[in-house]
């Protein structure tokens, strides 16, 4: 919040483009996450919020433009290369992606299994730290995911996600399909996390009490283009209309409230 | 020590102070080990300086914490020294939530007279669960008789096409193959007594009797049965099955009624399809090897087959359709939780399958000879 236009770009995405055949998801983006920052991209359903993640994340290929990560073109990179940036960042899918067939603790350890030589009882110890960190509690790491409730399979993959301390993290509607309860302890969990560990994160959300409280900046998509960028200030006090429909419905308008009387 | 690479966390002593430098990330830190073994610490207190360290992760904070712990235990205060604001933080957050590996829950492990016992008790279960899954299609069947206008035609129709009509490719190449291979190799044989004509009753009677009705059994267990758990059990993950119940509709009667209709319906077709490809290899083998024109060859097979030998070989596909589908769809239903559960169940049913059509076309023939079929 501080002094983040001075931060350097760990994500410069310029005239980005993606079209499924003859659906246009988005045109021309032009935007930077910059270090440090908690960047929210929101929009109303299908506005191709998750494709833009699964772009900035290499799992699709932007149909034009180019996206610069860590100050590398990810058109341009080989295969090996690809695999060092993507040990760089970590990803919560939105339903989690938990692999079933492996106990929590396995799941948060695989990423440190394969990308370091550490001996398993270190790897099982650092698991167990990330778990703790998300607030689970030992014992839960012997569960299988389907035997986790949802806020507990969040929280799960999200210590998945942080396993490897990433400097940049996605986050695909962390608090969606949560209670309201929950929803607010994955808001300060993810404060939490990046008090301790410093990452830079991306999140996807309509959750207008996660923008109030986690977001720096906000980017709404719309009509296949970025229709605003800025503060949650700026946005819910924007004139444009495309902006205000967006940030001025009744639960824009609660959301509101409540971060003014909790700031 | 430490000639490898300038990034790798590396430590040493001097002057009683441990010099600790480089990257302390969970990618740089796997020589601290050796480094740490081949350490004399002096007794007193041990003052840390982290000045050179140029990146911490949670990895490296906790390698570190935990020497401080084993230093202390050992009677050696520990002091930090030029810590940064970010590695303090890390230090605190790994102390906060740090846990010793040893002191880690295990998952709990039977031994191996609990492990037998609850195998067995599980296919006890299993072998319950599927007479009562044998009963629920029953009383399904029962009221569905009762008012025919519940039949399910669409699902029905649609169950022949993918398990009757889409299997004819696959079914006539490999009984066709079968005929080919049993003339063959039986035709050498019988060429050695003269006797090479009798090919005929050799392909005729084993593709008619025992090899047609197997073969598309085991093809269509592989192909329809597997297809039939996969996708009740993913229906079973997703809650669909539930949503069935909760909409009132029996899952039984939407989802195994049609399929076990449709494979009872399907299943004979195909053997009969079978049948035809199978002798008509033997044929062509015949032919070319043993220079049997085409009409010599369906001469003989008249002679050597009855409608009875059609017969017995038709009559078994419905059982073998039967319990096929039975079993495909009651493993779909024993899914639970995840995909893995979806690949397993589906293995098991294919394997049991397979098993069941093999034994119960054991039993039939035991049970043909002794009425003397």
């Amino acid at each position: 919040m501080k002094d983040q236009l001075s931060a350097p770009s760990i994500i410069e995405a310029r005239g980005l483009s993606m079209r499924f055949g003859s659906k246009l998801v988005h045109e021309n983006l032009d935007f930077d996450v910059r270090q440090g920052e908690v960047l929210a991209i929101v929009g109303g359903s299908g506005s191709g919020k998750s494709t833009l993640l699964r772009e900035m994340t290499m799992l699709q290929r932007p149909s034009a433009g180019s996206i610069r990560m860590f100050g590398q073109e990810t058109r341009a990179l080989s295969e090996p290369q690809r695999l060092a940036l993507r040990r760089r960042f970590g990803v919560l899918f939105q339903n989690g992606a938990l692999f079933g067939g492996q106990t929590v603790l396995q799941n948060i350890a695989i990423p440190l299994q394969e990308h370091t030589r550490l001996d398993a009882q270190v790897i099982d110890e650092l698991a167990a730290i990330k778990l703790q960190l998300v607030g689970l509690e030992p014992e839960d790491g012997l569960l299988y995911p389907s035997q986790l409730s949802g806020g507990m399979r969040k929280r799960a993959a999200l210590a998945r996600a942080i396993a490897l301390d990433p400097e940049l993290l996605f986050l695909d509607e962390p608090t969606s399909g949560l209670d309201p309860l929950s929803a607010d302890a994955l808001d300060e969990l993810v404060l939490q996390l990046k008090s301790a560990l410093g990452p830079t994160i991306v999140i996807v959300t309509h959750d207008m009490d996660s923008l109030w409280r986690i977001a720096d900046r906000v980017m709404l998509l719309g009509e296949a283009r970025i229709l605003a960028t800025g503060s949650m200030q700026e946005l819910a006090g924007s004139a444009d209309p495309a902006v205000s429909r967006f940030f001025q419905g009744p639960r824009g308008r609660a959301a509101m409230a409540q971060a003014a009387t909790h700031t | 020590m430490n000639t490898e690479s300038p990034a790798l966390a590396t430590i040493r002593l001097e002057n009683g102070r441990a010099l600790c430098s480089g990257r302390w990330t969970a990618r740089h830190i796997v020589g601290l080990p050796q480094q740490l073994a081949g350490l004399h610490w002096p007794a007193g207190e041990i003052r840390f300086d982290l000045g050179e360290v140029e990146r911490m992760d949670t990895a490296g904070a906790w390698s570190l914490h935990r020497l401080r712990l084993q230093l202390e235990k050992a009677g050696n205060p520990v002091r930090l020294e030029r810590v940064s604001h970010s590695v303090s933080g890390l230090l605190a957050l790994v102390s906060r939530n740090g846990v010793d590996a040893a002191q880690l829950p295990r998952a709990y492990r039977p031994g191996g007279l609990e492990s037998l016992g609850r195998a067995g008790i599980e296919s006890i279960d299993n072998a319950l669960g599927l007479l009562d899954f044998i009963g629920q299609v029953w009383l399904a069947g029962i009221r569905v008789l009762i008012r025919p206008a519940r039949i399910r035609w669409r699902e029905l129709a649609h169950s022949l096409g993918e398990a009757g009509h889409k299997a004819l490719p696959i079914v006539g190449l490999l009984s066709f193959l079968l005929g080919i291979v049993i003339t063959y190799q039986g035709g050498v044989q019988l060429r050695l007594y003269g006797a090479s004509i009798f090919v005929a009753d050799l392909v005729g009677l084993s593709m008619l009797r025992e090899l047609a009705p197997m073969i598309t059994a085991i093809i269509v267990a592989g192909r329809t049965g597997s297809a039939y758990t996969a996708q009740i059990g993913t229906m079973q993950v997703t809650e669909e099955v539930d949503a069935l119940r909760s909409i009132g509709i029996q899952p039984t009667e939407l989802l195994v009624l049609p399929k076990l209709l449709a494979l009872v319906i399907a299943l004979p077709l195909l053997t009969v399809y079978a049948d035809v490809m199978g002798v008509l290899g033997g044929m062509v083998m015949a032919n070319m090897q043993l220079d049997i024109s085409y009409t010599t060859f369906i001469d003989r097979l008249q002679l050597a087959l009855t409608v009875k030998s059609y017969l017995v070989g038709i009559g078994k596909a419905p059982v073998f359709a039967a319990i096929i589908a039975i079993i495909g769809c009651y493993q779909g239903f024993r899914v639970s939780g995840s995909a893995e559960s979806v690949g397993r169940r589906t293995t098991v049913s294919v394997v049991q399958s397979i098993l069941a059509v093999i034994v119960v076309d054991a039993m039939f023939s035991v049970a043909f000879s002794y009425l003397n079929i």
